[in-house]
Formats: C-alpha cells, structure tokens, sequence
C-alpha cells in the first residue's frame, strides 16, 4: 500500500511538473517575445486585420489603404477576409490571436456576433479596434451617419426654400436600406428629421419614429427600400413616384450612391429631373461625376473610405502607445457641393485632400503618422 | 404505348389549361383588389411602370420556360443577368457599336448556357449543382469586371431601349412582347417545341425514339442564358449604367412564375402565356403594395403568401376538375 501510495504520488507529481512546464514555456516565451518587441524600439508593431469582405471596390481599396499605411510606418500586417459571414468572422478572430499581434483590426459586418468576438479578445488580452461596426469593449472607429445626413439636409433645404419649395409641394422620398440596420439608416432618418425641422409645413416627426417598417411620413415624406442597390432603389422610387402628382417637387437622399442613382435614373425616367434636388452619399466616381455636372444633385455625402486606412493606423499606434481614444474616433466625413468638391477631389475621382480632423480626433495628430501621408487639411507641410 | 402517351400529354395540356385559368382569375381578383384599396393603381400610367417592372424578370423567365417544360431548370441566370449588364456597358463605353454590344453581351451569356448544357448532358451533373456552380462564376465574373463597382454608361444613346416608342411604352416592353411572341410560336407549332415537351415529359423515351436529347438540352441551356444575358442588358438600358447587383433574384422570380403559370417542376408541362401571366401576377402585387405602402418585410410574406396560395388553388381546381 505504501508503495503503491508513494508510486501514485510520484505520478501525480510528474504530471503535475509536465503541465507545470507546459504552460511556463509558453506563457514564458511569450512574455520573453512581447517583452523584448517593447524593449527593442526598432521593433514594429504587429497587426493583424480581418477585412468585412474583400470583393468590391471599396472594402479592397480600405485594406489596400490599411495595408499601404501599415507598410509606410514599417509595421507587419496580417489581412484576414471575414467574408460578409459570421462564422468565418469567428474562425478569423481565433487565428488572429493564435498569431499573438500587438492589435488587431476588426471589420465584422455581422453586428450580432459582437459579443463572442469581445470574448476571444479579451481571453487573449489583445487590445482591438472595431471598424465600423461596434464591438462592445472595444475601441471603434466609423463615420457617423446621423451627422452626415442633418449636414447634408443643412445643404439641400436652403437650396430647396430659394425655390419657395416647402411642405405644401414638396415631398422628401428617402431610400432606405432596411437589413443594414439602424446605424446605417440614421442618415435618411435625419435627413428627413431635419429637413422638416427648416423647411416650413413639412410633418415633423422624431427620428425614433422612423422605423425600417415606415413607408408614408405625413403627406410630405415617403421612405422606401432600395436594398442599398442600384435596380431595387429604381424600382422602389418608381413605384413611389406614382402616388406623388407630377407638380410636386421631390427632396432625394439614400444610404449610399447606388440606391441614389437608381432613384434618380427612376425621376428622369418620368421626367421629373427639373422639380427634384438630390443629394449622395459616398464619393463614388459616378456620383462625383453628377455633382459636378448635373445642376440638380446638389450635395454629396463623402466619408473617404479609401483612405481609412492611414486613420486607422494613426489609431493603433496611439492605442499601443497607451492612449485612450474617445468612445468613437469619427472618420474623415464631409459634404461636398458643386463649390468645395474639386478641392477633395481630382476630375477623375481620386481624393487629393482629406478634410481637417474634428477636435475628438487631434490625438491623431500627436501619433505623427498622419503628417507622413501630407493630405489631411490642416496638417499638410 | 403511344396513345397511352397522348392521353398523358393531353392530360397535362388540360391541366395547365386549368392552371392557366385560374392564375387568369386571380390575377383579375388582384387587380379589382387593388383599383378598390389603391386611387393610385388603375391608371395608365400605372399599367406601364407594373409592365415596365416586370419586363426584366418576364425575359429571363421565357427562357426559364423553355429549361422547365424540358425537365430541367437554371439557377445561373442570376449570375448571367449581371454578367450580361456589366459586359454590355463595358464594351459599350468601349465606344463599340450598341448592336454589337448588345450581340456580345448575349454570346457571353449563350457561352454560359453551353457551359451548363455540356455539364448537364455530357458530364451527367444534376442541373441544380451544375447551375449552381455557374451562376457562382458568372456573379463573380461579373465583380471581378465592375471592381465591384457602379460603371456609368458613358453613352447614354446605348441605352437605347430604354427609349419610348407609341404610347410611351418603352422599345424593351415591345421587345418582351415580340420574344414571346417567338417563343409562343415555336413551343407551340414548330418540331422543336414538340422535342422539348417531349425531353420534359420523359427524356428517356425521347432518346429511345431518336430525339438528339443532348443536343437539345443544351440548345436549351444557351437560349435560356442568352435570354438572361439579354435581360442584363435591358437592365443596363433602363439604369443607365451596369452593376454587378442586379439581378440576383432572377432565378426564384423567374421559377416562381413558370411555376405560377402552370408548369410543373417535373417537365412536360408549361407554356408562355402561363409564364407571362405568372410574371404579371407577381409584379402586380409588388407593386399594388407598394402603392399602399406596405412596409418591404411584410411585402416579402405577403408575396409568398400569395403564390402558395395561388399555386395550391390552382392545382386543387386542376386536381378536381380530372
């Protein structure tokens, strides 16, 4: 008996040492690693990021961005594709912090899953940033469509009042994007919200009230759902403009460029171009192209996305230098008009300035990454 | 044997003309529902943008028809709408002729349907997986061309038949109505309409009687995603612009309405006065709805409600009727 108890401990001690060393090694080699990337200051920094999806033009210019910026401030970057699913969003997450990187940069566009991604990155103890879609516990960047829309509407009504347009014979029809959420679609809501708020007569209603099921606002609002697509806002807005009698005048605005092109292709279809005044969202090539040549589209929402990238890593290095960024560090947003848009824009649609930073976001400044890029208003050299 | 396969295809005929007629009659309950609910619905003006909605799904569904009366079906025509759109105003801002364009944009479409053909009938892959596979390619094709993005036209006389013709009625309407006109004619009088009834009605049989089955099923695929590949093309027409976007619903929209119009999944049975009556339903009630404003989440119900609704009368007047 007293054998086999000393065997029995002799065992349990070995295992007990076996895991013991089994996770010192690591636990040690990491600690050893990290410390010594701290300690060498020509050390770079390692990111890695997971890219919403990596088909489109725009979410493969925002990881070029991020890639070119991370390469010029000599990091090492890893790019994940978590391609629209949540399951690969998942399964990226996990093989990032496998991969042990200083930060990482997450673009999920699957909002429900926010909390499982938390969990991954906090159990490794690897500092985040969530890309437009917020992660709780996270840091976040995004643009902030509430404010785009009441801008752009600040931009259209005064255009609109000059006319003598107001609630008697005019109707604002808003394309929704009703699966993109509440978020995305704050900026037709506040389009809406603050229009009516300025422009006499039309039906005030709070921007809660607005709801993805809202179709008929009054007498002077209509919201449809375009999809954020090209044909499904056409047809949406051709179908809405046979409730509207051909004398009223129209106040266009959607989620992004496409739905806006559709509606508007749908307006000049029925020959309605002379009495509607649109507005864009999303500095596209072809909604540029109509700001500067078409007297109706008289504003146009950019959030420069192309070139969150260079923000993006001015944000890492502040968060890794030990900054605390505000609960949401905004993107570069403005509202371009037929007068400011070749300023920020060349003829062929490329950004050649991004406007000043917002006061929340001058810590940016003090990383000294965005003056390498010398094309951010204000902080050109 | 052959009168027993008479009795079965004159079986069927009365059978879609049961169905036929009962879509016939519902499609009226629906518009006398929605000139009562609506002051914005029975008009003119109405008539021409429910015609000119459906005028898309309405081609791509001929040749829908054609590939489920044969026994088969094509799920790929929703890449091929695209893929039809995107190449069209690419090689039309290329400053190609719009004729030629348009002839390209269809060939590339026509090469798709091969494809599928070749897959169905010569590597024996079920048509649902061999669609499948190519509406995956053809969407992404037509990505990887637009970069993902909105390509203007930048001449806008390509979109030519977008243009009004007598009535305002677009020169893309008249030609859903000439297409079907030729469809019409040749399922219904011509040897190769009888060929494709009888591929859907029993394929084997049609082989042991002589019938170039191969031959035709892929004859079959191509005109069908040429059809789809033309359809992109009206789309482009109308938008002014191509994208990768469109048309991702042509296949269920254009399923649904064969099947609405009295063609069974199985082959053998359908036509296109059934097909384009199924279309007309469809885009009525989404447009009916909109009128009222209906919110689009419960449009997307309320739709699906209506075609099992309508299917399943329509067969029950089928079943009783012998």
């Amino acid at each position: 008996m007293k054998n086999q108890g000393k065997r029995h401990i002799t065992r349990r001690e070995a295992l007990t040492r076996l895991t013991a060393l089994g996770l010192t090694v690591p636990v040690a080699t990491a600690l050893l690693a990290g410390g010594s990337r701290r300690a060498g200051a020509a050390d770079p920094f390692r990111i890695s990021f997971a890219n919403v999806f990596e088909k489109g033009e725009l979410f493969v210019q925002l990881g070029n961005g991020i890639e070119s910026a991370a390469e010029l401030m000599g990091y090492e970057l890893r790019r994940y594709n978590n391609e629209f699913d949540s399951e690969k969003t998942l399964a990226n997450a996990r093989l990032m912090v496998q991969d042990r990187p200083d930060l990482i940069l997450e673009y999920n566009g699957v909002e429900g899953i926010g909390q499982a991604l938390r969990r991954i990155f906090d159990d490794a103890g690897i500092p985040f940033i969530a890309i437009n879609v917020p992660i709780p516990g996270g840091h976040w960047f995004n643009l902030v469509n509430q404010e785009i829309g009441t801008d752009t509407a600040n931009v259209v009504v005064p255009i609109a009042k000059a006319k003598g347009w107001n609630g008697t014979n005019t109707t604002a029809i808003i394309i929704q994007a009703s699966a993109a959420g509440v978020e995305v679609n704050d900026c037709v809501r506040y389009f809406y919200v603050t229009a009516a708020e300025t422009m006499d007569g039309m039906t005030k209603i709070k921007p809660e009230e607005i709801t993805a099921t809202t179709t008929a606002i009054g007498d002077t609002g209509i919201q449809v759902d375009g999809a954020g697509a090209l044909e499904e806002s056409y047809t949406a807005v051709k179908n809405a403009l046979q409730t509207l009698p051909n004398d009223r005048n129209i106040l266009l605005y959607s989620v992004n460029d496409d739905s806006t092109l559709g509606g508007w292709r749908a307006v000049t279809e029925a020959g309605r171009q002379d009495n509607t005044i649109v507005a864009g969202l999303g500095g596209s090539v072809a909604a540029l192209g109509e700001l500067r040549n078409n007297p109706q589209w008289v504003a146009e929402g950019s959030v420069f996305a192309t070139h969150w990238g260079q923000y993006l890593i001015a944000m890492a290095t502040a968060v890794l230098n030990g900054v605390e960024p505000p609960p949401l560090t905004k993107c570069p947003q403005l509202v371009l008009t037929p007068e400011n848009v070749d300023k920020y824009y060349d003829a062929e649609g490329k950004v050649q300035l991004l406007p000043p930073l917002v006061p929340e976001n001058e810590y940016l400044k003090d990383t000294g990454v965005l003056q390498r890029f010398n094309n951010v208003e204000g902080l050109v050299g | 044997m052959r009168t027993s396969d008479s009795e079965s295809v004159t079986s069927r005929w009365h059978s879609t003309r049961a169905q036929f007629f009962g879509i016939g009659a519902f499609y009226i309950a629906v518009v006398v529902f929605f000139t009562l609910t609506s002051d914005y619905f029975f008009s003119y003006s109405n008539a021409l943008n429910i015609l000119t909605n459906v005028t898309v799904i309405g081609i791509v569904a001929l040749g829908q028809t054609l590939a489920i009366v044969s026994g088969g079906f094509d799920l790929s025509v929703s890449g091929v709408v695209p893929l039809g759109a995107v190449t069209f105003v690419i090689f039309s801002n290329a400053e190609m002729a719009t004729p030629a364009a348009m002839l390209l944009a269809v060939l590339v479409g026509v090469a798709v349907g091969i494809g599928n053909g070749l897959i169905v009938t010569k590597v024996g892959i079920n048509p649902l997986i061999a669609t499948l596979g190519t509406l995956s390619i053809a969407a992404g094709l037509a990505f990887a061309l637009s970069n993902g993005v909105t390509i203007p036209m930048k001449n806008i006389d390509a979109g030519v038949l977008a243009e009004r013709t007598w009535g305002r009625i677009p020169y893309y309407v008249v030609t859903l109505i000439g297409l079907s006109l030729v469809i019409w004619f040749a399922m219904r009088f011509t040897v190769i309409g009888r060929r494709i009834y009888a591929i859907g009605g029993n394929r084997e049989a049609s082989r042991l009687a002589g019938l170039r089955v191969d031959e035709i099923t892929i004859a079959i695929y191509a005109t069908c995603a040429g059809l789809a590949a033309f359809a992109g093309v009206v789309v482009s027409s109308q938008l002014l612009a191509g994208s990768a976007t469109v048309g991702a619903d042509a296949a269920l929209t254009s399923i649904a309405s064969v099947i609405l119009g009295g063609a069974a999944l199985f082959g053998g049975v359908g036509g296109v006065g059934g097909t384009l009556l199924g279309v007309l339903v469809l885009g009525t009630i989404a447009n009916g709805m909109a009128l009222l404003m209906v919110p689009a989440f419960y449009q997307q119900i309320a739709t699906g409600v209506i075609l099992l609704l309508a299917v399943g009368f329509g067969r029950l007047r089928a079943v009783l009727s012998g």
